[in-house]
């Protein structure tokens, strides 16, 4: 539902005000996906260390974002889908973070990978770092554009990373399995998945949280998942 | 302690119904004697202009005699000199006369010539005169002119002397006359109409008589007490005499009231019409016969215009009766078949009175008229309103927005509330010593009565200003003094405009009460007799209220219509002024 | 700190438009105002709160010398604009209230038409030679209230046809044709619908960039949003005065923080 604008153009400016901050704090996330990824394929140590540092701008741009709403609900008073946004934006910041986070983690990794040989899996490892990249940035387009149905259509998509985790799971463990020396390493690329994987889950959060913005309504609870890793751990 | 919750629970219980039913019943109670109340008022008001309309409805019209009038150049002018002046110094009350003479040349004797000149109006020479010196063309020739009836014609006219009112004849007439008096003597019974009403009219004379009779027996008696208890034998025999003066006059009262009882007894007899019976006349196609006396079958009487001996069938000839006796009325009954003749020739003409709306005071009735006093009112009202309207309005904002609130402001509050409560005489004796005695103002002139009028007047509006300055409310004061108004922008430019139809509503209120005062103007001496229009306010002048007051204190019957005439002229002024105030209000009046 | 207003700067000037200093005002024996010093700023709306009877109203009505117009109310202290006594026996309160401008809480518009309603001020006060340039200020005074493209079709209308919100905004066009260089505004919004208010406190954002606006109001949520400095009334008292965002956020005296916070007991 569009509105026109409010009487009073402050009230207005003030809530574009804190669409600009989470598209600004969406895009030093993005930023920060892409490097920790380009750290991790080229084994960039030194891009790596340059995310982490980076990662704390994040935290102090959630708590700005956290005070601009708290003033806006409590001298605005606003109602309906005033108050979906502000109270969506508190909680998208709080899961940027997050993300912001994840990705810090993936530069961890990507630094004690850089010591180690090449392998074969890392490319899985690329394209799962790919799609969720895509799948970050389609949801801040989402969210710029309170498109609820290109959010609804990334939520579905989100089993596509699932899947692409369970793949890549496969296909470490077997490597493990194969060889003992590779234990180390392959853990580093499981934790890396893993991540990757939860940043996907996080961005089907947001979407949930446009969704609700839009529709007033939350997205329900059966999102499609994909099937959980089946190994046989009998071998 | 009580439980709310308790209490909550009474509000359906049949103890609160019943409370219900006789707050119910009380308040069908207070409308019904609320409705009575105003039916009453109502009743009350109704009665009071029924009354007076019913008694002015006379004024509505006034009647002219046409007659042709002789103008003789011998009389008028004969010198020829066709000059007003010359013109107006003829003897036109003797042409009128004459002309009375030549329509009705049977009438000779000088009493009953007299009652002949008295049908028109002593004006109706004066306007003839008026004629002739506008249009001395007219001078020589015979013109029908329309003369003014006089005052008792036109009530007779109208009806209030009692009708002739024609009785049932069925014999043939047989007249027998000798050219002043004749003898009449019909075949069938029909003279017996008259007969009971004459016999009743002596038995109520008779019971007249003995009433009085009693009245002189009871001072008798107490003069003969007075005598035995008298202190001196002087005394004694002063009441003596009394008591047998009274004694005398009784007997002479009961003499009296047996010889009417006898006549009355009589019955089927020739009885005697005099001046205190009911009159009979009959008509024949060329005079009239009065009847002096009459007898079931006939009578005899005095003959007007000419009657000649014959014998008539029952349809040419008439006989009428009227009830009131000659000696009750002004209209002779000779005036009366005078002016029934002039009627049946149609020279009486009935009109619109418009004379009454436009002519000044006078001492006839049929010449008097309210402009004179309605103009007065006029002059007066203007001085009125000129002097109050100002001084009171600008008192009252003066008093309301400027003055501060303390003890000599409370005290002059206090006596103008006061004067409004000041018996209106008393204004009038202050005119009379204050603006006649100090200040010389003319007597009897609007300027004065104005003055007088002004100051009674003035509490009224100021008392009417101040409540409706005190009613705009207090939001546009402020709003003008934070605009940087000064008080007296803020009094003239907003608080005046709106109080402006409470103002004036008081003010029409007050005028209105002013128009109808009487006293003060009484006082003054309005009171005069005032034959001239005023042309301005130091000329002599009526008002209305004071007109009524002195018609109404005239004895003749004209004047009786005139006066509530002018009390409905003057309440219509009133409800105009009303109307005005009521108009004013609804015009000026804002939301705010 | 963030200021509370993000989006709009803080006060652009720190020029002081009025100085009052330890003033009392007494109501026959009534104490109604102790001892209170505040500076207005210039182009800077400030606030006054507190609660029913503390005396905010009433100091607002010094300002403009309202307060003479009742017989039995004695002022003391100093007031000074522009650094001049406006209570000094040369200063005509006539010509100070066309400098001082002021709105009621209840509308109270002239029963005369729009046109007249803001004419009146121009006119008494003979600010303007000819038609025209009356016609031109009162266009411009009703363009600065927000109300112009409303009114501009029947200006000879009653102002009492107006809704409440429209009837506010004439007396705010009507009180800025005097061209005052301050703004006093008693409650000017309390009297009126939400929607009303929203375009009232529009207003007052555009209208501190030419005027010093001092607003009473009893909603604090509408002090925090309009104003740039607020003064805290308690009793008569002045208890606290500073930026907004302090006294909304972190007061200095329990008392403010205790009416803030709604714990008055």
């Amino acid at each position: 539902m569009q509105t026109g604008r409010h009487i009073v153009t402050s009230f207005d400016d003030d809530l574009i005000a804190i669409q600009a901050k989470i598209s600004e704090m969406g895009g030093v996330v993005e930023e920060l996906l892409r490097d920790a990824l380009k750290a991790l394929r080229k084994r960039d140590a030194v891009l790596a260390e340059h995310v982490i540092e980076r990662d704390k701008v994040l935290d102090t741009m959630e708590l700005d974002l956290e005070e601009m709403a708290t003033h806006v609900i409590a001298l605005r008073q606003p109602m309906a889908q005033d108050l979906r946004v502000l109270i969506a934006a508190i909680k998208i910041a709080s899961t940027l973070e997050r993300i912001g986070d994840l990705a810090k983690n993936i530069a961890r990794r990507a630094i004690f990978l850089a010591e180690a040989k090449p392998i074969k899996v890392s490319n899985s490892i690329v394209q799962m770092g790919k799609a969720t990249r895509g799948h970050l940035s389609e949801i801040l387009d989402a969210h710029a554009k309170r498109d609820a149905d290109l959010a609804v259509d990334i939520w579905n998509r989100d089993a596509e990373i699932d899947d692409m985790y369970n793949a890549i799971f496969r296909e470490v463990v077997t490597y493990m399995m194969e060889d003992s020396r590779m234990i180390g390493l392959g853990s580093q690329l499981l934790f890396v998945a893993k991540n990757l994987e939860r940043i996907g889950d996080h961005t089907t959060h947001i979407a949930e949280m446009i969704y609700y913005v839009v529709k007033g309504e939350p997205l329900g609870d059966d999102r499609p998942k994909g099937d959980p890793a089946g190994i046989d751990l009998d071998v | 302690m009580v439980s709310m919750t308790e209490l909550s629970k009474m509000h359906g219980s049949p103890e609160s119904a019943a409370r219900l039913k006789k707050r119910k019943a009380a308040q069908w109670r207070l409308q019904a004697y609320g409705i009575l109340a105003v039916v009453l008022a109502g009743a009350a008001l109704v009665t009071l202009l029924w009354s007076v309309v019913s008694k002015a409805s006379a004024v509505l019209t006034e009647s002219y005699i046409s007659m042709p009038v002789v103008l003789e150049v011998a009389d008028i002018d004969p010198d020829g000199t066709n000059d007003p002046a010359v013109i107006g110094k003829a003897n036109f009350g003797g042409i009128a006369k004459d002309t009375l003479k030549l329509t009705f040349p049977t009438v000779t004797a000088r009493n009953d010539k007299r009652e002949m000149y008295d049908i028109i109006s002593s004006g109706a020479a004066f306007e003839l005169r008026e004629m002739v010196m506008e249009n001395p063309t007219l001078i020589g020739e015979t013109v029908d002119f329309r003369f003014l009836a006089s005052d008792i014609a036109d009530l007779y006219l109208k009806g209030s002397y009692g009708e002739l009112t024609e009785q049932e004849n069925s014999g043939a007439l047989t007249i027998d006359s000798d050219g002043k008096t004749a003898t009449i003597t019909s075949s069938a019974d029909d003279f017996t109409f008259v007969m009971a009403q004459v016999r009743a009219d002596l038995l109520a004379k008779a019971a007249f008589n003995r009433q009085q009779a009693t009245l002189q027996e009871n001072g008798r008696v107490v003069f003969e007490e007075r005598a035995l208890t008298a202190a001196t034998s002087e005394e004694g025999a002063a009441n003596s005499a009394e008591a047998v003066k009274r004694a005398v006059e009784r007997d002479r009262l009961i003499a009296l009231a047996v010889d009417f009882e006898e006549r009355a007894a009589l019955g089927g007899s020739t009885e005697a019409l005099d001046k205190n019976s009911p009159s009979v006349l009959v008509r024949t196609s060329s005079g009239w016969l009065k009847l002096t006396e009459i007898s079931p079958q006939g009578g005899s009487g005095k003959i007007i215009g000419e009657v000649e001996s014959a014998t008539l069938d029952a349809a040419d000839w008439q006989v009428y009766l009227q009830p009131t006796p000659e000696a009750s009325r002004k209209v002779s009954d000779l005036q009366a078949m005078l002016i029934e003749d002039l009627r049946s020739k149609d020279a009486v003409h009935i009109v619109f009175n418009t004379r009454f709306f436009t002519s000044g005071d006078s001492r006839e009735p049929e010449l008097a008229g309210i402009w004179g006093a309605a103009v007065g009112s006029f002059w007066t009202m203007l001085v009125t309103i000129t002097l109050a309207f100002p001084i009171g309005v600008l008192a009252a904002i003066y008093l309301e927005e400027f003055a501060k609130k303390n003890a000599i402001n409370d005290m002059i509050e206090v006596n103008i509330n006061n004067l409004a409560a000041v018996p209106s005489i008393v204004f009038g004796l202050l005119g009379l010593a204050v603006f006649l005695g100090v200040f010389g103002v003319p007597r009897s002139a609007p300027l004065a009565g104005g003055m007088v009028l002004a100051v009674m007047t003035l509490p009224t509006i100021i008392i009417a200003s101040r409540a409706a300055i005190k009613a705009v409310p207090p939001s546009i004061r402020d709003a003008a003094l934070g605009l940087g108004a000064s008080k007296l922008q803020t009094a003239f430019h907003h608080v005046l405009p709106l109080s402006m139809p409470g103002i004036l509503t008081g003010t029409i209120l007050g005028m209105a009460q002013a128009l109808g005062e009487t006293a003060p103007l009484i006082m003054i001496g309005m009171v005069a007799f005032i034959v001239d229009i005023p042309t301005g306010i130091t000329d002599s002048a009526s008002a209305l209220p004071v007109q009524i007051f002195r018609w109404s204190d005239f004895p003749e019957r004209g004047f009786e219509a005139r006066t509530s005439a002018a009390i409905l002229v003057l309440l219509l002024f009133l409800v105009l002024m009303n109307g005005l105030a009521v108009f004013l209000r609804k015009r000026f009046e804002r939301r705010w | 700190m963030t200021n509370m207003r993000m989006t709009e700067k803080g006060v652009t000037t720190d020029d002081v438009k009025i100085s009052t200093k330890n003033v009392d005002v007494f109501y026959g024996d009534n104490h109604a105002i102790k001892d209170v010093s505040v500076d207005i700023l210039d182009k800077t709306v400030t606030a006054f709160i507190g609660p029913s009877g503390c005396g905010k109203s009433t100091f607002l009505r010094c300002l403009n010398r309202m307060n003479d117009t009742i017989d039995s109310c004695r002022i003391t202290g100093e007031f000074l604009m522009d650094g001049e006594d406006i209570y000094a026996k040369k200063v005509d309160p006539v010509q100070l209230r066309a400098r001082v401008g002021m709105v009621f809480q209840k509308p109270n518009p002239f029963p005369k038409s729009i046109f007249d309603n803001v004419a009146y001020g121009p006119r008494i006060h003979g600010l303007v030679g000819n038609k025209t340039d009356l016609e031109e200020v009162v266009e411009q005074s009703l363009r600065r209230a927000a109300i112009w493209k409303e009114v501009k079709d029947r200006l000879d209308a009653p102002g009492t046809s107006l809704s409440g919100g429209q009837q506010q905004r004439l007396c705010i066009a009507r009180a800025i044709a005097t061209a005052p260089e301050v703004l006093l505004m008693d409650e000017p919004a309390s009297a009126l619908d939400p929607i009303a208010t929203a375009q009232i406190e529009e207003l007052i954002d555009e209208l501190r960039h030419d005027y010093s606006v001092v607003i009473v109001t009893h909603s604090m949520q509408q002090a925090a949003r309009v104003s740039q400095r607020t003064a805290f009334f308690h009793l008569g008292d002045m208890v606290e005065y500073g930026e907004t965002s302090t006294i909304f956020t972190n007061p200095v005296d329990q008392r403010t923080q205790d009416y803030i916070t709604g714990r008055f007991g």
